[in-house]
């Protein structure tokens, strides 16, 4: 790269505020999401392997450390799924103004906190 | 190529919040389900062209985001192009990894 300027998205000189810290976090939740994507195949690996290795999979799912680190992933997955819903009525030309950015901003939080603690109580 | 990938990208986003939501709930429902329920679950043929078809949807949506971000903030094209492949290599694996293995599971 021949000049330094800064090239978007300018992160490290951009004030953050609600709608911008959601949109990087959206980011960060999808690139959570892709690494825990690897799990459908490693069940299914395990499950292939035969009942004994099944077994071991779940004695590894219930490993206390392993539970908090799929709390993250599922509260990964609430909000890239509620922010994914709102980045859907964008594209369709809805609730763009700051008000509703706003407005749907703070849903999405709420419903992404929401979404974890129902998943908490129902495996604890 | 850039509105093909944007399309893509929104279809695959539709087509996974159904998936997502029974996915988890399945999988977080799996410590109370024996392997003859598992195994059985996920060995006729509707349930295998379903698993297929989703992690299709899934592959590919986390693929076309990952290479999003990499093409944003990594600005050496060498680089990026090396890592975007590089990405598409794993998601294709690991989508073949869920083939073989329902292929195994459904053998057994």
């Amino acid at each position: 790269m021949k000049n330094k300027r800064p090239l978007s998205p300018h992160l490290q000189i951009y004030k953050p505020q609600l709608t911008s810290v959601l949109s990087i976090t959206h980011r960060f939740t999808g690139v959570v999401l892709s690494l825990f994507s690897i799990l459908i195949p490693f069940s299914l690996v395990f499950i292939s392997f035969g009942s004994d290795y099944y077994q071991l999979f779940l004695q590894i799912l219930d490993h206390i450390i392993i539970k908090i680190i799929l709390i993250g992933t599922v509260f990964s997955l609430a909000f890239h799924l509620s922010n994914g819903v709102r980045h859907l009525f964008w594209d369709m030309g809805l609730g763009l103004s700051i008000k509703d950015s706003y407005m749907s901003g703070y849903l999405v939080i709420l419903l992404s906190l929401v979404l974890t603690l129902f998943i908490i109580l129902k495996i604890s | 190529m850039a509105i093909f990938h944007w399309k893509l990208q929104r279809i695959s986003a539709i087509l996974l919040i159904p998936i997502a939501i029974y996915t988890t709930f399945y999988l977080f429902n799996i410590g109370s389900l024996s392997y003859a329920d598992v195994t059985n679950d996920i060995s006729s043929i509707p349930a295998i062209l379903l698993i297929v078809f989703m992690s299709v949807i899934l592959f590919m949506h986390s693929s076309l985001g990952i290479e999003t971000i990499l093409e944003d903030y990594i600005h050496d094209m060498k680089t990026q192009s090396l890592l975007v492949n590089l990405s598409k290599f794993i998601h294709v694996i690991l989508f073949l990894l869920t083939l073989v293995s329902l292929i195994v599971i459904k053998g057994n």
